[in-house]
């Protein structure tokens, strides 16, 4: 979907990015991690043409990008960024209609999208439709810059922190709210953040980058598993690797299937290990009652299964 | 406000206000509001308020009270509301007393006589009317409310004009007079500002979007205009006389178009000289402020750069660029009035002729409209801005609780 062949950008005398390789395939939820300055955000301007590389090539769907007209190759990728942006002068509806209205959709079209994607984001509608950003809080703002991306429903999706200034709680609302749109809709995303958890939860496949360069890209069990080198060992953090190893695998995966008497807990089977072990510290059991997607009891998960 | 400690409630519980009303006490007492001669070469006896009928002073005393009892009222928003409107009732009845005085006077003596307003008049208008709008901006009522509230606060003096309660005041007699060339004079007066105002705003405007373009080259222009600033009306015209002379003898085209040394031409050059740099100045701040992010965020949906402008720049520096144009209108209604001297006519003239003739009533003919102009314009686009700032409401609920 996207192809960048030994792509460079520097502002000026500074260089930012330089030789970048990367393949991102369509329907890949692709994270892009690494420390403040490394130049992250600028990859994702260079996809959208916000700004130009110097050398190299990109390519979105074959095609040079440089072949197609800014503006046409932005309404089709929808773009959320990192200080969020909305026009501070355009209802919440408004905002969200930016590239629908732009794009020519009849407006019975965009009213419902906006309903729809408002109540994606667990939004009240009937309060906020036509209040302006200013009277929204930040996370609120924030999910309004991610309605506004979505809205036109995109085949492609560059998210620049989008869950920056949202608390935990609610950042893991849209997290789960993300991977679900991704998983139903297969759009190709490509998502920054600061965040190794997040990335772990998120992706399909993390890149990290320190200095304008990829020092690895793999999926977050392989990240994990078998970090490249010692920055990402770093970056990973020492103290709770093991943790998050059991971050990425399913209870599924080590789950006694068919051991159906049920225990004094349960977990879902889609559910991380980590989450697992978590609710036996909690809860001191040591085994939980593994439930499929409609409550049913599908196996039993001890924790010799977690830890041996 | 702070509450009252439960010990000590505070005395005097709004200070402007009882300034203001002792200086309103001392021009009802000390000076005279109004002025009699038997015609209008004499200079006339003063009429003091206290000889005035016992109905005009209890009129007046009424609302007069209510004002001085203000300042030692709770500060509450329905106190500071009666106190506007004690204000306002008090400008009026000041009003019927003074037309009133002067037809008394005027019965009594012959036609030539002349009763015009006193010191003490003035003194106790600008008093009320101080009074009026501090109340007013501290009541906590929404812009556009505010607004109407001082527009009815002259109904009443309107409305006394149009009757013809008035007509015995020395001004108004000026004004019966020359009726014809005060509208006249109008007329010319706008037609000045309006042909300022095309200019300023044809060069203006682009100047201030290359100002917003190029900082540097705008802080060259600001400081450029600014030094155009420092140069006095006057010596600005004088300025302007000697090349317009020149060109409008070396091309008769021009000359015959009313392009001249003297006239509508230097007058409308040098109002539009002033009137730039307000303009460049606000249009330039407008537009760069703009956040980064929000025009980042236009661009990466895939606006356009004209749509980025029209859509998004220019609605959010509107209220900058208004605030600029009600400075640049404000400032040239002023300054049209000078053009006068150079032969552009206008409210100027009506008043220069008064200065030089030393009839008062002739500058007042001339200058309070030049007031009223620039008030009413003043007004009108504090109240367009005020209706355009985002999410006005909340903004006037604020100021509803801050004046409890
Ligand atoms: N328009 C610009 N002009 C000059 N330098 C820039 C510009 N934009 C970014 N830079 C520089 O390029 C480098 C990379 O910036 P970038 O925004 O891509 O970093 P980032 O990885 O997104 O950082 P953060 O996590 O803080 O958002 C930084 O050193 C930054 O200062
Ligand atoms: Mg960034």
């Amino acid at each position: 979907m996207i192809r960048f062949s030994g792509v460079s950008k520097a502002y000026g005398s500074l260089s930012v990015i330089e030789g970048l390789d990367l393949e991102i395939a369509r329907g890949e939820f692709c994270v892009l991690i690494g420390a403040s300055g490394s130049g992250k955000s600028t990859v994702l301007k260079l996809i959208n043409r916000l700004e130009e590389h110097d050398s190299g090539e990109i390519r979105f769907a074959g095609e040079e990008i440089r072949s197609f007209r800014p503006e046409v190759i932005r309404r089709r990728m929808g773009y959320a960024i990192q200080s969020i942006g909305l026009f501070p002068h355009w209802t919440i509806e408004d905002n969200v209609a930016t590239v629908p209205r732009l794009l020519g959709w009849d407006e019975l079209r965009i009213g419902r999208r906006v309903d729809e994607l408002l109540a994606l984001l667990d939004l009240d509608a009937v309060r906020i439709r036509r209040a302006y950003p200013h009277q929204l809080s930040g996370g609120q703002q924030q999910r309004i810059g991610v309605a506004r991306a979505l809205a036109a429903d995109p085949d492609v999706l560059l998210m620049d922190e989008p869950f920056g200034a949202l608390d935990p709680i609610a950042r893991e609302g849209l997290q789960a709210e993300i991977a679900r749109i991704h998983r139903a809709t297969g759009k190709t995303i490509v998502f920054v953040t600061h965040d190794i958890d997040e990335a772990l939860k998120l992706a399909t496949r993390i890149v990290l980058i320190d200095k304008g360069r990829i020092v690895q890209a793999a999926p977050p069990r392989e990240v994990l598993s078998a970090p490249a080198n010692d920055f990402v060992r770093d970056f990973l953090g020492r103290e709770d690797h093991g943790l998050k190893l059991l971050s990425v695998e399913t209870v599924a995966e080590r789950m006694r299937a068919g051991e159906t008497a049920p225990a004094n807990g349960s977990i879902g089977a889609g559910d991380n290990l980590r989450h697992a072990l978590s609710k036996m510290i909690a809860t001191g059991a040591k085994r939980l009652s593994v439930t499929g997607s409609s409550g049913e009891i599908v196996g039993t998960l001890h924790l010799s299964d977690i830890v041996g | 406000m702070r509450p009252a400690s439960p010990v000590h409630p505070p005395l005097i519980r709004n200070r402007p206000l009882l300034a203001l009303a002792v200086f309103l006490a001392l021009g009802a007492f000390l000076l005279p509001v109004l002025s009699h001669a038997p015609n209008r070469l004499i200079s006339g006896r003063p009429v003091p308020l206290l000889s005035l009928p016992a109905t005009s002073l209890a009129l007046m005393a009424a609302p007069a009270l209510l004002l001085g009892a203000g300042a030692f009222l709770p500060q509450s928003r329905r106190s500071l509301q009666a106190v506007a409107l004690a204000a306002a009732l008090f400008i009026s009845s000041l009003l019927f007393a003074a037309g009133a005085e002067a037809s008394r006077l005027g019965a009594e003596a012959s036609a030539a006589a002349r009763s015009s307003l006193g010191s003490g008049f003035w003194v106790m208008l600008l008093a009320a009317c101080l009074i009026l709008a501090d109340s007013l901006a501290r009541a906590g009522l929404p812009a556009p409310a505010r607004l109407l509230a001082g527009v009815a606060a002259f109904i009443p003096a309107a409305l006394m004009i149009g009757f013809g309660h008035l007509d015995d005041l020395s001004v108004m007699k000026e004004y019966a007079n020359r009726a014809d060339v005060f509208r006249q004079a109008v007329v010319e007066h706008l037609v000045i500002v309006v042909g300022a105002l095309v200019p300023t705003l044809l060069i203006g405007v682009p100047l201030g979007v290359l100002a917003s373009r190029r900082p540097g080259l705008g802080r060259r222009t600001l400081a450029g205009l600014g030094v155009i600033q420092t140069i006095p009306s006057i010596a600005l015209f004088g300025l302007l006389m000697a090349p317009l002379s020149a060109l409008a003898l070396a091309v008769p085209a021009l000359g015959a178009a009313g392009i001249r040394g003297i006239g509508l031409a230097p007058a409308i050059i040098a109002l539009t000289l002033y009137c730039l740099l307000p303009m460049v100045r606000n249009t330039a701040e407008g537009l760069a402020r703009t956040p980064r992010g929000v025009v980042q965020a236009a661009r990466g949906m895939g606006l356009t750069e004209r749509q980025i402008l029209w859509r998004v720049r220019v609605p959010l520096a509107l209220p900058v660029f208004l605030s600029g144009l009600r400075v640049t209108l404000a400032q040239s209604i002023g300054l049209a009035a000078v053009a006068a001297l150079i032969g552009a006519g206008g409210l100027g003239s009506i008043m220069f002729q008064g200065l030089f003739a030393n009839a008062l009533d002739l500058v007042l003919l001339g200058a309070v409209p030049i007031v009223v102009m620039v008030m009413a314009v003043d007004a009108l686009f504090r109240f367009a801005a005020g209706s355009l700032r985002i999410g006005a409401s909340d903004g006037a609920t604020a100021a509803t609780g801050a004046g409890r």
